[in-house]
């Protein structure tokens, strides 16, 4: 299903049931995270190198989308 | 050896363990995504095997707990079972297990821990407010209802409101799509905004302020950060909505001691020992405390401020 259904479907629900939704929602945009991505300019998501130790491998990828990183 | 418990990709865990390796410490990062292999908890000794290594829980000097879970059910095999109700039922008893055997875990490492999942995972913002009362420390006006009428009479009496999540909601909805989930602005105008009943929701009157505060506290110290983010539109309600063309001027700060003093005396409530808190400093010069985060990101502290919180961090896992 596309991201622009999902908000569609989102937005139907959020009027059908809106006692399910914290009013924040009402006030909040929905969008895709290719959209988030896109108005961020020139921030990316950058995947850091695997990160070696004596002990053991850690995987530091960081894939998180930029609206969590700073939270 | 020193444990922690994190997610795979948390930044600043990773910075942290670079210290520890400068340290020559002994450490395992256990990540989200590990499974807690041959886990036997058996007369007070807890132990489990990690890439073919017995770890035991007595060894642990020092526990820091970042993020995520302890993992004891496989979440994978879980979303492959097509049934729902079969889904429901596992779902909700694996967790249980997990809920009660991470208990048991922490408990063996309480002596020497440094924040636990029971105490960070679910702070109740709702109950923070309220052991401020009883500490003296300010806070916005708060209101929570599901009443769109009642929101409205506080509206009246306040001008400008804010509303945020009762919890931690994520952003995150369905599959790539994404709701914008930070601190919106109420006024009787946007109130058209929102059906006559929602669900349960937080609403505070909207401070003025002079600039804004976080704060990391790490064990004794506060390391503090003022934040001036009033005078952009961008960021007057919520900092985090990032101008990153222009950003908001950040330099360290020092709290006063007596609200230091109550701050220690909230967090020892819920017996934190690192957490980041957000305070405003207002137009009245009055110090408004808004919440407090026990695995926020101190990166945006320590690097602005020159703290080395990843190092300070790191050497008291080491002492």
């Amino acid at each position: 299903m596309s991201d622009e259904k999902i908000i569609e479907e989102l937005q139907q629900q959020m009027n059908e049931t809106p006692e399910l939704f914290e009013a924040v929602f009402f006030l909040s945009k929905l969008q895709s995270e290719r959209s988030i991505i896109k108005e961020a300019g020139q921030l990316k998501i950058v995947p850091l190198p695997k990160y070696q130790t004596d002990s053991h491998t850690i995987d530091s990828k960081y894939h998180k989308p930029i609206s969590r990183c700073f939270h | 050896m020193i444990l922690i418990k994190s997610n795979a990709d948390d930044y600043s865990t990773t910075q942290v363990v670079k210290w520890l390796v400068h340290f020559n410490a002994d450490f395992l990062r256990l990540n989200n995504t590990t499974l807690l292999k041959d886990l036997r908890v058996q007369d007070g000794i807890i132990s489990f095997v990690y890439k073919n290594k017995k770890v035991v829980l007595n060894n642990v000097s020092k526990y820091w707990y970042r993020r995520g879970r302890w993992d004891t059910f496989s979440r994978k095999q879980l979303a492959q079972i097509q049934d729902k109700k079969l889904h429901r039922y596992l779902n909700f008893f694996n967790k249980e297990v997990e809920r009660d055997v991470t208990s048991i875990i922490e408990k063996s490492l309480a002596e020497n821990a440094l924040n636990s999942y029971k105490t960070s995972s679910n702070i109740n913002k709702l109950d923070v407010l309220d052991s401020c009362k009883t500490l003296d420390i300010q806070t916005p006006e708060t209101l929570v209802t599901n009443s769109k009428a009642i929101l409205t009479s506080f509206v009246s009496k306040h001008t400008e409101v804010i509303t945020k999540a009762v919890n931690n909601l994520d952003p995150y909805i369905h599959t790539n799509v994404f709701a914008d989930l930070m601190t919106k602005k109420i006024t009787t105008e946007t109130l058209d905004k929102l059906p006559d009943t929602f669900n349960m929701s937080l609403f505070q009157n909207l401070v003025e302020k002079q600039f804004e505060i976080r704060t990391f506290f790490l064990i004794d110290t506060f390391y503090s950060m003022a934040i001036f983010s009033q005078n952009d539109e961008q960021t007057k309600i919520d900092f985090r909505n990032y101008n990153l063309k222009s950003p908001n001027r950040c330099v360290p700060f020092t709290l006063p001691k007596p609200l230091e003093t109550k701050l220690r005396k909230l967090l020892k409530i819920y017996q934190l020992n690192s957490a980041s808190l957000d305070i405003i400093y207002t137009k009245e010069d009055e110090y408004s405390f808004l919440e407090i985060n026990p695995i926020g990101q101190y990166d945006m502290v320590s690097k602005p401020c020159n703290y080395y919180l990843d190092a300070e961090i790191a050497k008291y896992l080491t002492s």
